[in-house]
């Protein structure tokens, strides 16, 4: 029964991967040949298994339990550049509000340049 | 002395209480401030404009090293020839800032560093005394400067010096990266003697144990960036 649940849930992401492709293409690939993928392990998950015995690793559970790991630390990563990239914008905006809208104090009661008072 | 070409940065947060203080004083010794308001919650804008300061202020807050920038290119804008920083909490006295910029105009050095332990100290707690060591030793490993007081918010630059200077450290590192861009820079530095007061008011709102910790990532976070 959770095969059919995955399944489906793999299609909606496939479908979603197909309409960003313009907007974000290197995502889109990403999510679309990992959904293939996730589609392919679902449907025959001995294939998972015969995967994992040829590279090494006990069970096909493990090894996309490695794979996501991996997966999700680049995400991290890929997030992590993104928000310092968007802070320095945030910096330069605030910094570029603030001299634009300095106020300078009233003027004192000074005699003109001279600082001897 | 004439002061015309002096700009006095001072960076703050939530120091309504003090900064009306602060930029008066500094006015007996200084003609032009510039009090950089990092999204106070207070009225600290409004108290700085009315002691006479210039204001900027950050639409975000940004943190002391974000502001110190943004300062800098408000005084470098105005055409300053020497610019100060000066914290606002009323711990550095406007005389050592005074004596610095003479210092400066005298010697032929690019940044003037007030040291509170060539100096004196007035209610320092040891804590402070033990994490401003660690500073010292952070600095002569990380850029080889023998300074005696890493920490210190209150400098004297020149103009050319302050141009070469672009703080990335928006935080509180910027104490380190500053030092760190005049060991990169070869700039040529003297260290003054300063007296520092620590009030409860500025006791309270300095740096904690963690605080040091965060600075240690954020340098450590910048390292990797520029390798």
């Amino acid at each position: 029964m959770i095969n059919l649940a995955l399944a489906a849930a793999l299609i909606l992401v496939l479908l979603y991967a197909l309409t960003q492709r313009r907007r974000a293409s290197r995502v889109a690939l990403g999510m679309g040949v990992l959904s293939v993928i996730g589609l392919g392990l679902v449907l025959a998950p001995e294939t998972a298994n015969a995967l994992a015995e040829s590279v090494g690793v006990g069970r096909g559970a493990d090894l996309i339990l490695y794979c996501f790991v991996a997966l999700v630390l680049a995400a991290v990563l890929n997030v992590h550049l993104r928000l310092r990239a968007e802070h320095e914008t945030t910096t330069e905006l605030a910094r570029t509000i603030a001299l634009l809208s300095a106020r300078r104090p009233e003027p004192r009661n000074r005699d003109g340049d001279d600082p001897a008072i | 002395m004439k002061t015309g070409s002096v700009w006095v940065v001072v960076p703050a947060f939530d120091e309504a209480s003090v900064i009306g203080t602060t930029v008066r004083s500094l006015l007996t010794r200084f003609d032009n401030i510039v009090v950089v308001d990092d999204k106070s919650r207070d009225a600290t804008a409004e108290v700085a404009l009315a002691a006479g300061a210039h204001v900027c202020r950050h639409p975000v807050n940004l943190g002391q090293g974000a502001a110190l920038q943004t300062g800098f290119d408000y005084a470098l804008q105005q055409g300053a020839q020497i610019i100060v920083t000066f914290d606002a909490d009323g711990q550095h006295r406007v005389q050592d800032a005074s004596a610095m910029v003479a210092a400066l105009r005298r010697s032929a050095v690019d940044i003037v560093l007030a040291s509170r332990f060539l100096g004196a100290t007035v209610g320092m707690p040891r804590s402070r005394r033990f994490m401003l060591g660690l500073g010292t030793w952070y600095t002569r490993l990380t850029t080889g400067l023998a300074l005696t007081d890493t920490h210190n918010g209150l400098r004297a630059m020149t103009r050319e010096t302050v141009s070469r200077l672009r703080l990335r450290q928006n935080r509180m590192a910027h104490a380190s990266e500053i030092l760190a861009l005049v060991a990169e820079f070869g700039l040529r530095y003297v260290e003054h003697p300063v007296t520092v007061v620590y009030t409860s008011y500025s006791r309270a709102k300095g740096q904690r144990f963690t605080g040091a910790f965060r600075v240690l990532v954020d340098l450590f976070v910048r390292r990797m960036y520029r390798s």
